[in-house]
Order: structure tokens, then sequence, then C-alpha cells
């Protein structure tokens, strides 16, 4: 595992060299700066980095490599999620330690508001990757990538509708849900945790059945 | 004596499969322990297909294959060393990241070889993979390859696309490898003349199908080319002629030496004269 950690890390940050200039930057522009929003796209940036490492692996066919070493197929899977996982991990630390540190600027120092800045990122990290890894294995980057886009269309279009249909008790179930801060915390971490877990059991399930 | 002197390094068993316009039918073949096969065949014969298959790349219909004694696994890919016509390492790697990731995949690589085959092959230390000359890129990885004390190699088509040079370099290394008695090597590749320098073992695969399998100089003294009319080709056992070649004057044929008569005056032929004819015999 620690050989194919290594060769996703050289992939992403050597065909990536221009996100170690960003992300510095965006930090500063966040500290700086009174729209925190801009910082929220590290965390985005950092994990999205894994899916483009599925591209190099279909140009350079490190699949088919890989699977003359002694490697797993679900390691390779695994893999990529760790990867994952371990940049959406970074964004929201950055995220978190800005967030601090311009509210320290700002004198409204407040680690529930970070805390929650932090988690948010990390999921808003994970939402990508998570739903176009398995859809990247099953059909490759360039049909993974049409497949993702219907599918994101179809639940942008579906949610909203069921939300706002009934905004009134929604709004209201999220702001009791929300107002007790520990429990939404804690539910929130499940639910990352669930998707995660559902996307990488369906993506080994996928990869561990597909010919090379 | 050990266990691996005993073994073959690889039988395939009635191995089929079957995709749209193709099919690979009933292979079965054994290359025995500390020997080495060629796998010769025109494009689409089916060499990538049986590769893959030995490898679990593609799954196959039906038929079994064992590698060192056992099903094929993960682990055991500790002890086969793989060379793919496209080599596949990630382009923005040079060799030292090649080399951390190498170590960190192998549990038995041995460093200091792959140091030795990086020198001896003059390979560039900063270069990206990218930047890597085919026969540079193939060089590689055949030092992998050989750098994690393997005793099977699978090799598919090693020496397409690179110059006389580095393909008789390559030759030289892969014979060099099975000094050792417990080396084994399956290589397949269009380019008859390297295998024949090569090998001690000859599979002909056409469409498909195995049309022989057998040590390479039983092949080479069995198989003679004759000069015959038709009408004295007609009178043979028909078992006996693997192909011909029909001229203006007489015909050009490869023949079962075994299966014709002694007063026939006959020529020696290569392993390509005799893939050739038998392949347009096929056809």
């Amino acid at each position: 595992m620690k050989g194919l950690l290594l060769k996703e890390i050289y992939v992403m940050f050597k065909n990536n060299k221009i996100s170690l200039i960003v992300i510095p930057l965006f930090s500063l522009f966040g500290i700086f700066n009174k729209q925190f929003m801009f910082i929220m796209l590290i965390p985005v940036l950092l994990s999205m980095l894994t899916l483009g490492t599925m591209t190099y692996d279909e140009l350079s066919r490190w699949n088919s490599f890989a699977q003359c070493m002694p490697v797993e197929r679900k390691s390779i899977v695994s893999s990529k999620y760790i990867t994952m996982v371990l940049m959406a991990l970074t964004g929201s630390v950055i995220v978190g330690t800005v967030h601090i540190i311009q509210s320290m600027i700002q004198n409204t120092v407040d680690i529930r508001s970070t805390a929650l800045m932090a988690l948010a990122s990390f999921a808003l990290a994970l939402v990508v990757p998570c739903l176009s890894i398995p859809l990247n294995f099953k059909f490759g980057t360039t049909n993974g990538r049409i497949f993702y886009l219907i599918i994101a269309g179809v639940i942008c279009g579906v949610v909203p509708a069921m939300v706002m249909s009934d905004s009134k008790k929604f709004t209201a179930k999220a702001m009791k849900l929300f107002s007790n801060f520990p429990a939404f915390f804690a539910l929130s971490i499940v639910v990352i945790i669930a998707v995660i877990a559902v996307s990488w059991l369906v993506s080994i399930r996928i990869y561990e059945r597909k010919e090379l | 004596m050990n266990r691996s002197d005993l073994m073959n390094a690889l039988e395939i068993k009635d191995l089929t499969k079957e995709y749209k316009g193709f099919k690979l039918d009933n292979l079965s073949l054994t290359l025995p322990t500390g020997c080495i096969m060629g796998l010769i065949g025109e494009n689409g014969a089916g060499k990538s297909t049986t590769i893959n298959s030995i490898l679990g790349l593609k799954k196959y219909d039906h038929g079994t294959i064992k590698v060192l004694g056992q099903d094929m696994n993960a682990e055991l890919k500790q002890d086969i060393g793989v060379v793919l016509d496209e080599v596949g390492i990630p382009q923005a790697l040079n060799i030292k990241n090649v080399r951390s990731v190498m170590k960190n995949i192998y549990s038995n690589w041995d460093d200091k070889a792959f140091g030795d085959y990086v020198k001896k092959f003059s390979l560039p230390d900063n270069k990206k993979f990218s930047d890597f000359s085919k026969g540079m890129k193939m060089k590689l990885a055949i030092a992998i390859a050989l750098s994690h004390n393997a005793k099977l190699l699978i090799l598919d088509e090693p020496t397409s696309g690179l110059d006389p040079l580095v393909r008789d370099e390559i030759i030289d290394i892969l014979n060099d490898f099975t000094r050792d008695e417990g080396h084994s090597i399956l290589i397949s590749s269009h380019i008859v003349s390297d295998l024949e320098k090569l090998c001690d073992y000859i599979a002909f695969l056409h469409k498909g199908k195995l049309m022989l399998c057998e040590e390479k100089d039983v092949l080479l003294e069995r198989y003679r080319f004759i000069n015959a009319t038709e009408e004295q080709l007609s009178e043979l056992d028909p078992d006996a002629i693997k192909g011909k070649k029909t001229g203006k004057f007489s015909t050009e044929a490869i023949v079962d030496q075994e299966l014709i008569p002694a007063n026939f005056r006959t020529a020696p032929i290569t392993i390509e004269d005799l893939f050739v004819f038998m392949a347009k015999e096929e056809n």
C-alpha cells in the first residue's frame, strides 16, 4: 500500500505543480479577505487531484502494469480513497487554520464556527470524488465524467425541488438539528463516513470485476 | 533438489476466451522450469490474450492456469517479472520515483540489482519517463522485472519497435537470466528471429489456435525444406506437408522429415520459415 500511495502522491503533485502555488495564495487571500468562500476551494481542489490521477493512470496504462505487481485490486482502489480522504483532510485543516487566523485578526474567535467550517469544507471536498471515482472505474475517465454530469444534474434537479415543495417543514427541522451543535456535528461525520464507505465498496466491486 | 526444480513454471490447460470476432481456442501448453518459451503469432493471433489471462488482467471463459504450481494470486506476483508491450509507468515519474515506489511494492526488491541495471542500461536518473525513448522505456521495464528476484519472466512483445542493437542487448540480458536453472521465461513476439535466438521451446499461435508447441531444436531437426513437383507432393503422406509455396517450375514445401521417403533432398529451415509456411497453409 505504501508503494501505491507514494505513486499517487508523485503523480498528483508532479502533474499539478500549479496547485502547490495556488494553495498558499488562496490561504493568504482567505486570511485578508472577508469573503471566506474563496478558501473553501482549497479542499475541493486538493481532493479533485485524486480524480486527475485516474486520467493519468489511463494515459500511462498504469492499471494493467499495477495488476502485474503483487498488489490486490482492492488495494489499488483503496489507494485512491485514502489519498482522497488525506487531501480533503489537509484541505479542511488549512480551512480551519485560516478561519482561526482570520477570526483572531477580526477578534471574533469562535471554535464552533471554525469546526463547522472545517467539517463543511471536508464534506464539500468529498462530494464530487465519491460520486466520480466509482463511475471512472466503471466507464473510464472520459465516459465517467459524462455519467457524473448526468447523475449530478438529476440530483441537483430533484433534491432542491423536493426541499422547496415543503420548505417550511424542512427549514424548521434543519434549524432544530442545527441548534443542537454536537448532534449535528456527529451526524454529519456519520453521514460523511457512510458516503465514503459506500463509494469505496462500490468501486472495489466494480474494479474487481473489470477486465484491464 | 528444491520444489521449484520439480514443477513446471507454467501450465495452461484448455484456455478459452472469446471476444467478438476472436476466439482463443482450448489453448494448452506447458513451460518446464528453467526453460524459455517463445509465443509466436501474427498480430491478433492471441498472444496478448494468453498473457493477459495468465496475469489475471483478463478473465477467461474456460480452462486452468497454474503459475509456479499455483493459481494466480497477488502474492505469487512477487516471483513474476512482467514486461508489457506498453510499459505502464506513470509518465511524470523519474527513476528515483520509480525506485521508491517499487521498493515499497515488492517485498523482495533488490535495490542494488536495480541500480546496477540502471547503470548498465545508461538510464538517466532525473529525466521524466515520458521523455525516455522507446528503447529506454523497455529497458527500465526489464530492469524492474529483473530486480525483485523473479523466478518467472512473462514478456509481451518486449522487443517490438526497438532497433536491432537494443533488441540484441535485451536478448543477452534474458539469456543471462536463465543461467539460473530455476528461472524461466515466457516471451511473446512477432519478431520470430529474436525468439529463434533465445528460446528452448516454441509455441505457434495462429488465429487463436495453438498450431504446435515443441522444443526449438526438435522443430529445426524434424522439419525440412524440399523442392518437388505438385505430382511428387501428392504422393506424400498429407500429414507430412506443413506448408508449401508453389512457384512457376516447382513447389517449395516444408515437410516432416520422419514422414517422407529418405531419398528426398532436404534443406534446413528457420523457425520463421516454418511459422510463415504453416500460417499460410492454415489460411
